[in-house]
């Protein structure tokens, strides 16, 4: 680079006027403004452009003195320490923190004996109803007495009156884990699965029934046995509640869908068959290591479709090939028996279901027997009808195969096929985008866009003059199309539908309903990516808050809902806010969807950043490593969600000290954006430039002089592309030629 | 680098900055040399008196010492902002090397060289802050070499604590001036510092 001189004042003094001038014009007409000023030179377009986005990106940055109070930020939400003690006990660490409360290891002493207990306490406000859910489960766990059930050993208030449990401290891992890892054999499985059945029915003998049965709340002991954890939403049953209707807002804790009974999702009656289904999932899982509704799916709504609508494969279709025939005929029907939808058609007692299986296992003949065929074609009628009726269910799959004849009218006939015909092209097309966009990760795709958005404004066109009798149809169709606008980045006419189609939802629901809050989301986000942040919080507030109150089936919505929230509070730099509520979306997917999934990898990303501009480099480290993993797991290690998280964790690495691990990530990023665009692409020269400025700042602090070699040949290579194909002006290219006069001097000291 | 004893220095930093302030340029340096011990000293007595994670406000900490220096028998506005002017840059170096400080303490390696009366503190600087001081300290090196305004403007607003008015007091020029030249060249060095957060941008997810 040529030494300072007065021509690059002069240059500087016009870049300046021009930005300072541009940013005092109306934004509509800045363009034209700037066409005016730089007047063809394509370097000073090009450097004012550059300025003009780096002052928008971030208007804040230096605002404030170096110095001043109230830089800093609070402590992160949520992480208060634990108390020292609660009551007698001492407490060692936290082991967890649930809907409702916190869960501790502590230390009990009494008469020279010391040994360690979990105890659970409240959390925050303690309302009347959460009390109560309290005292309930207090009651249950009293109750209760067996090997296999985690026992409750006190209970009491702390010194400011939050009520406490004090339960057995059991090491141990969860059932799906433990499974996992250990691997045990058929008979080792089915022995563990009677046990816990066992636990259940001692529930069941006391009137209890659990409701929330599945893996992770089953603890595994080093020693293998099974223990039943968790009465958190148990409800005890007397003769005036057997008949009751599950309350959907059972408050604080929720039930898990994915083993939810399918008179649960519908609201009918719980009972004893509730856990009897529940335990029939678990079994097959322990069985296949599957969900009987293989691949559920990832809206709520989808699983709580599949459990109503579809029956189970048998377990020996989906298990690995050497348990296969073992499980092929009794296990089967064993399994298929307590998956029944119908209560009725299930074992009548969770005692019966484990005996069964151990008739099994003594190859003694069963009790249960397959479903006739009767029973399945008077299934698939009612079924078929209660589509038509709701309207908006996958018919199609149904008429298509099955050769049943059926008793309908032909009106009812024809209006099954419509809907299904308009289902069928929502789904097509919904299909045909998710492939688009989704699944190759190539979010700067394609050639084929221009086709994509014919296909969409013909559909939108169609929609919008059609299906004025249907306005649930078209609320649903818009929606898909609004969708796949959105993608396109075409955000205006995704905008224009979504609000149509919530003027829509809302018409057609008065109250709080899972579609207008689906609704309200889409035309939030949808805003939100329009830059109107204003019109965006309310929309995705209402979501928020609208899936809060319809409840613990529509966890996986809220999530989403809050997600994309916290998203809008980072575009708007609320990061305290973001944290928060971001906070609540990852630990709900987590919970619901584990960490290997998509959703919680973009949450952990979002929630990352939220903290790292909170100057929370720590936290922001940990979230982002979460969110590389689950990323790599769910979408592949090359896809364009994946690389940017690991450009983020590559960074927070580096601002947080940690070299050495920043150097490894910019290393591995460069190897796949290499591979997946060339070495000569924008975005990998510029990881090239980050690598060599790691490596340099390594050097520097380890006195390294490998990593100086290494920085200098990187930039001897980088410098000469990256002039080739950014221009010699570029910001970047002078940026680096400067870096290595620099690193050069560095060098020759040294020597 | 010694305090100068206090009576003394009362009297030769009044004099030497109404010297600076009729322009005369080498007043300027020695003055930085007379207040930098100073401000030194009690920003450094202030980062002891505050418990780790308190901050100082530097603001404050510069009319303290301009209090502590200046004749106010013998001073008047003018001196009062070719002061501030010079206890920005001196804030400055003070900062930087508390932060390099903190840096070779931190990774045990490298002998800096810094004048600092209490070597031993706890940071007022996350690890994070501290590279990105040291960053920007080199930026605005890099940024003065083209447009030495814009890097005083930063330096008298981010290290000094100074508002506008009284940048365009001592820049002689309008408040308007100031922060076009501020904003611009706040711009340049946020893009210039982008990369030290690489990719940083967090993705969206949408609702499809």
């Amino acid at each position: 680079m040529s030494p300072p001189n007065a021509s690059d004042r002069d240059r500087w003094t016009r870049i300046e006027a021009i930005c300072a001038d541009a940013l005092e014009v109306p934004a509509a007409s800045r363009s034209a403004f700037l066409d005016r000023a730089c007047a063809g030179d394509l370097d000073l377009r090009r450097e004012v452009d550059s300025l003009l986005a780096a002052a928008a990106a971030d208007p804040d940055y230096l605002a404030r003195p170096l110095l001043a109070p109230a830089d800093l930020p609070a402590a992160a939400a949520g992480d208060d320490p634990p108390p020292a003690a609660i009551g007698p006990y001492r407490i060692v660490r936290r082991l967890g923190r649930g809907g409702m409360g916190d869960v501790y290891l502590a230390i009990q002493k009494a008469d020279d004996l010391e040994r360690p207990v979990a105890i659970k306490v409240i959390r925050g406000a303690t309302t009347a109803e959460v009390l109560a859910r309290f005292r309930l489960e207090r009651r249950l766990l009293a109750s209760l007495d067996h090997p296999n059930i985690a026992r409750l050993l006190d209970a009491g208030a702390t010194a400011d009156n939050q009520p406490f449990l004090v339960m057995e401290y059991l090491e141990g891992v969860p059932l799906d884990q433990y499974l996992a890892t250990n691997t045990p054999p058929l008979a080792a499985r089915l022995d563990l699965f009677r046990a816990i059945a066992a636990a259940v029915h001692h529930a069941h003998q006391n009137l209890i029934v659990h409701r929330d049965l599945k893996p992770r709340n089953i603890l595994v002991t080093p020693d293998g046995v099974p223990k039943l954890l968790d009465f958190g939403i148990a409800k005890l049953l007397t003769a005036d509640q057997t008949g009751a209707r599950v309350e959907t807002q059972t408050g604080y804790r929720l039930l898990t869908p994915e083993y939810a009974a399918p008179e649960q999702l519908a609201g009918g009656p719980i009972t004893t068959a509730t856990d009897g289904y529940a335990l029939g999932v678990l079994l097959f899982t322990m069985l296949t290591g599957r969900h009987p509704q293989a691949a559920l799916g990832d809206s709520l709504r989808d699983i709580e479709r599949k459990i109503l609508d579809t029956d189970p494969r048998p377990p020996s279709e989906l298990a690995g090939a050497e348990w296969r025939r073992q499980l092929a005929g009794d296990l089967d029907t064993i399994v298929l028996k307590a998956l029944a939808k119908e209560p009725h058609h299930r074992y009548p007692s969770v005692l019966a279901f484990a005996e069964d299986v151990e008739r099994f296992q003594q190859r003694l003949p069963i009790v249960a027997r397959p479903a006739t065929l009767r029973y399945r074609v008077r299934k698939f009628v009612a079924r078929n009808t209660a589509a038509v009726a709701a309207g908006a269910v996958a018919v199609a799959a149904l008429l298509l195969t099955t050769a049943v004849t059926l008793v309908q009218s032909a009106r009812v006939r024809a209006e099954a096929a419509r809907v299904a015909r308009e289902r069928d092209k929502a789904l097509e097309i919904r299909g045909f985008l998710m492939e688009m966009f989704g699944a190759t990760g190539a979010d700067q795709a394609t050639g084929d866009t221009v086709s994509v958005r014919q296909l969409l404004d013909i559909q939108a066109a169609l929609v919008d003059s059609s299906y004025a009798d249907r306005p649930d149809v078209k609320a649903e169709l818009m929606e898909v199309l609004a969708d796949g606008y959105d993608r396109l980045g075409l955000y205006r006419k995704a905008a224009a539908l979504a609000t149509q189609a919530l003027a829509l939802r809302r018409a057609e629901h008065r109250t709080d309903h899972p579609d207008l809050a689906g609704a309200l989301n889409l035309a939030g986000w949808i805003h939100h990516e329009l830059g109107q942040a204003d019109s965006a919080e309310p929309l995705l507030r209402e979501a928020v808050a609208m899936r809060e109150r319809l409840g613990p089936r529509h966890r996986t919505d809220l999530a989403r809902s809050q997600n994309d929230l916290g998203v809008l509070f980072n575009a708007t730099k609320r990061y305290p806010e973001a944290e928060s509520v971001l906070t609540r979306s990852l630990a709900i997917r987590r919970e619901l969807l584990g960490d290997n999934h998509r959703a919680v990898g973009i949450t952990a990303n979002n929630l990352a950043a939220a903290q790292y501009f909170q100057r929370n480099v720590a936290g922001a480290t940990e979230h982002q490593t979460l969110a590389v993993r689950s990323l790599e797991r769910a979408v592949g290690p090359d896809h364009q969600r994946t690389i940017v998280a690991l450009g983020n964790l590559a960074a927070f690495k580096s601002v947080g000290g940690d070299l050495a691990g920043a150097e490894r990530e910019y290393r591995d990023l460069l190897a796949r954006q290499a591979r997946l665009q060339g070495d000569r692409h924008p975005v990998t020269l510029r990881t090239i430039g980050i690598l060599a400025a790691t490596l340099t700042s390594r050097g520097q602090r380890d006195n390294d002089p490998a990593s100086y070699r290494e920085a200098d040949s990187l930039y001897r290579t980088l410098i000469p592309a990256a002039e080739a194909v950014l221009g010699p002006a570029h910001p970047d290219v002078l940026r680096w030629r400067y870096r290595q006069k620099v690193l050069d001097s560095v060098m020759a000291a040294t020597r | 680098m010694t305090t100068p004893p206090r009576g003394e220095s009362t009297g030769e930093i009044t004099s030497v900055l109404r010297l600076a302030s009729h322009g005369n340029k080498g007043a300027f340096d020695q003055l930085l040399t007379l207040v930098y011990p100073e401000l030194n000293r009690l920003a450094h007595a202030r980062l002891r008196a505050e418990p780790v994670g308190h901050t100082l406000n530097t603001t404050a900490l510069v009319h303290e010492a301009y209090l502590k220096l200046v004749d106010q028998t013998q001073a008047d506005w003018k001196n009062r902002n070719h002061f501030f002017a010079v206890a920005s840059e001196a804030m400055r170096r003070i900062l930087v090397d508390y932060a390099k400080h903190h840096r070779a303490k931190k990774r045990g390696g490298g002998a800096i060289p810094v004048d600092l009366a209490a070597a031993d503190q706890a940071s007022v600087f996350s690890d994070s802050q501290v590279d990105e001081l040291l960053a920007l300290d080199d930026a605005l090196d890099r940024l003065a070499q083209f447009n030495p305004d814009g890097a005083r403007v930063v330096e008298f607003r981010f290290f000094g604590g100074l508002a506008n008015p009284e940048v365009a007091e001592i820049m002689g020029t309008s408040e308007r001036t100031v922060r076009r030249v501020w904003t611009v060249a706040r711009a340049w060095l946020r893009r210039d510092l982008g990369d030290r957060a690489g990719f940083l941008d967090p993705t969206p997810e949408g609702s499809g």
